[in-house]
């Protein structure tokens, strides 16, 4: 194994550009891919450029952002969604929200590619700074289009309760491999993209990994932890 | 685990080169499982076979194969339950028979779609992610879970594998037990594995071998020496 994932990596590394650009280190969001601080399309002056700003502010100033909670500073999507449900997959036993709700809004304000990257604290974005214009189609979630809408059925469920009619999950006390439980990771007992992904690539998130709550290969805690975590299969 | 491995394949390279029908199940869930390509370990080696490791699983993950979280341009999401694994462009003959009373689809649908789109031996088995994958038969004739001449080949003729993708209609087949209290031997109904009331090879085998039975190819309910043929009693009034 240990040579497979040797050969896994190299190959990674020759077939480049497919591999992830920039992977979490769990060091906190200073320098993270979060930390859009030393970007040039950072709106107003060099010397004012924040961390929290484009996602959080401290003051609604007349703004309604905040209404989103988690006092939210960056403009929201107002794109439709197909949602991944019981109508698309029949085995799906729990109760999925009708569009994205909770947290997942709040990242899909920058990753479904719809809102400028620098839409915060009442700038008017900058229409090439979509997601996937400014770091490239890869970052933007979800790709798939039904027509017009998002299409979310290529994306793990999400908005979704963790507890219901499937029996196939573990007890939401099991923890990360990055610590704490699955209970902590839900948000009014649904999972959303938080309950994967650590947007402050904190101690948290699996270093070497895309800002993920458990490694995905031997190297880095067990082939295929994350989704095992919850899924006992 | 390893244990039991290390003893499966001291049994197979016992009875050499003939046909080695070792099933392979454990019941432990998929982690060391056949369907773990991630492990490194070929569970159902056929004589012949020119596929010997699993460095084909380029990414080093169990679930990616099959499922990925995010559809990232591709479309085989579109298969549902963000199937990430190429599908069969095939055409089948479906079982017929006069005796048969249930309604077959014109072609393999539902998970049955998902099994062989490695199954029928067409597409490479390490075609997904975006990954091209190796030219078929090269790579899944010549190699594991789909032998040319082994028994793992499911072909195109569908006339020769149990009858997929086809109504459990207990009204009309009166030979059929009621789906909703023939239990297999974890307890799930029958209803319970069937799609849309129809038999797929999802609903004999878990193919994460987490609800078959142990030492079986990854059976719901065993069907060998133990329980002769309870598999086909738990449907069938025979
Ligand atoms: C790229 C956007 C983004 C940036 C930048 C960001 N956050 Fe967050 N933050 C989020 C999102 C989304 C959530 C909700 C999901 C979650 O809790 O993980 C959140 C949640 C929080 C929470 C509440 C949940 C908790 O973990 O306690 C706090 C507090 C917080 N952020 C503080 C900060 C601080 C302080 C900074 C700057 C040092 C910061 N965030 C930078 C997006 C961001
Ligand atoms: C303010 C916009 C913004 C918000 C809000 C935001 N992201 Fe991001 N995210 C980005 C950008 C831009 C990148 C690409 C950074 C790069 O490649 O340097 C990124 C990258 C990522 C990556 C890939 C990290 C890597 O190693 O390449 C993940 C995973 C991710 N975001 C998840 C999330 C999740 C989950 C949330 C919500 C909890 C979220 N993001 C909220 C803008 C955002
Ligand atoms: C069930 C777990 C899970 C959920 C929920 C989830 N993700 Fe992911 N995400 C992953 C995994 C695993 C990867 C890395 C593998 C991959 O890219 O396919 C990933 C990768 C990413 C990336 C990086 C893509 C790249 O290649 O750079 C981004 C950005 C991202 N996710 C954002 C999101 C957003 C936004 C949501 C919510 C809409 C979300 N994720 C929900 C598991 C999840
Ligand atoms: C935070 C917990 C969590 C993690 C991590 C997670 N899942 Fe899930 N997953 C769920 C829940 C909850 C559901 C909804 C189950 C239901 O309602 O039947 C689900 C549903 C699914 C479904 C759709 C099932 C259906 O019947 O349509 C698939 C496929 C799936 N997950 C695969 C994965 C894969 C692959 C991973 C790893 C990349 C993963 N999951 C990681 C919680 C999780
Ligand atoms: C990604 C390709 C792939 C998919 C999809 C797939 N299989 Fe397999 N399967 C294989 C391979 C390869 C083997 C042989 C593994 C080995 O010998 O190590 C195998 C082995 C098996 C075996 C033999 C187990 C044993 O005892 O050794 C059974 C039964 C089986 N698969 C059933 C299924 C069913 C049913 C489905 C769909 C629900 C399915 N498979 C989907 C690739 C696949
Ligand atoms: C060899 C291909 C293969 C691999 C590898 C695989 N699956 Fe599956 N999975 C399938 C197929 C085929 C189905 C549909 C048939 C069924 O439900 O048994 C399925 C169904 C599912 C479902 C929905 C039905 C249910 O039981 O709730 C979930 C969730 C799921 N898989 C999760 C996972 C996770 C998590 C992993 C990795 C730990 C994984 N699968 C690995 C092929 C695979
Ligand atoms: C009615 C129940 C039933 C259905 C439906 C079914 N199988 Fe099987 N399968 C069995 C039994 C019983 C065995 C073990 C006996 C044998 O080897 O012939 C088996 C064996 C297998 C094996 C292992 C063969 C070996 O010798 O290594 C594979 C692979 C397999 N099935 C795949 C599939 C696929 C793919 C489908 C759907 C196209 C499917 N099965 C549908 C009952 C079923
Ligand atoms: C999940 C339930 C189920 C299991 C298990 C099952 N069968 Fe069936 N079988 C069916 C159904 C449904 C039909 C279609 C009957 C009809 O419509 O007339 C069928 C059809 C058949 C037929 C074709 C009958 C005809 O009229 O052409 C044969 C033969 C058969 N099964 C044998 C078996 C054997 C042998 C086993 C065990 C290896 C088995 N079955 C296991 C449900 C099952």
């Amino acid at each position: 194994m240990k040579y497979a994932t040797g050969l896994c990596v190299s190959l990674l590394l020759v077939v480049g550009l497919t591999a992830a650009a920039w992977a979490g280190n769990a060091q906190g969001i200073t320098g993270s891919a979060h930390d859009f601080s030393a970007q040039d399309w950072y709106p107003g002056l060099a010397s004012q450029r924040e961390i929290c700003q484009p996602c959080h502010a401290p003051h609604d100033k007349g703004r309604t952002t905040y209404q989103a909670g988690l006092l939210w500073n960056h403009e929201l999507s107002s794109a439709t969604y197909v949602m991944y449900n019981n109508t698309f997959s029949p085995t799906l036993n729990n109760t999925v929200d009708s569009a994205p709700t909770g947290s997942s809004k709040l990242c899909l304000s920058c990753h479904d590619g719809t809102v400028a990257l620098d839409s915060f604290d009442g700038h008017a974005g900058d229409p090439a700074l979509l997601i996937g214009e400014a770091y490239g189609n890869l970052k933007r979630i979800p790709r798939a289009m039904s027509g017009s809408d998002l299409d979310m059925r290529g994306t793990h469920p999400i908005s979704i309760a963790y507890s219901g009619g499937d029996t196939g999950l573990n007890p939401t006390t099991t923890v990360w491999q990055g610590g704490g439980t699955i209970a902590d990771t839900l948000e009014d007992g649904k999972v959303q993209c938080a309950s994967c992904h650590d947007v402050h690539n904190s101690s948290e998130s699996i270093p070497g990994t895309l800002l993920l709550r458990a490694g995905q290969t031997d190297g880095q805690g067990g082939g295929s932890r994350l989704c095992l975590t919850c899924h006992n299969k | 685990m390893k244990k039991f491995l290390v003893v499966a394949l001291a049994a197979a390279l016992t009875l050499g080169g003939v046909s080695l029908a070792l099933a392979n199940g454990s019941a432990a869930g998929i982690s060391g499982s056949p369907h773990d390509f991630s492990d490194g370990t070929i569970k159902n080696g056929k004589p012949g076979a020119t596929i010997t490791d699993e460095t084909w699983n380029y990414r080093g993950e169990i679930c990616r194969v099959c499922h990925a979280p995010h559809d990232k341009g591709r479309t085989n999401y579109t298969n549902g339950l963000l199937w990430n694994h190429a599908v069969s462009t095939e055409a089948y003959t479906m079982y017929a028979s006069e005796t048969l009373d249930g309604v077959t689809d014109g072609t393999p649908g539902g998970n049955t779609k998902l099994c062989l789109s490695c199954h029928d031996g067409s597409v490479g088995l390490d075609t997904f992610d975006s990954h091209a994958g190796a030219t078929p038969p090269a790579s899944v004739d010549g190699g594991i879970g789909n032998l040319a001449n082994g028994s793992l080949v499911i072909n195109t003729d569908l006339q020769g594998t149990h009858p997929v993708s086809i109504t459990y209609n207990d009204t009309a087949d009166a030979g059929l037990l009621d789906p909703a209290t023939a239990t297999w031997a974890d307890g799930t109904t029958v209803a319970a594995t069937l799609q849309g009331n129809k038999v797929q090879c999802s609903t004999c085998h878990d193919v994460h071998d987490k609800l078959s039975v142990a030492g079986t190819h990854l059976l719901r309910t065993a069907n060998g020496s133990s329980n002769p043929s309870g598999l086909c009693l738990t449907c069938h009034n025979k």
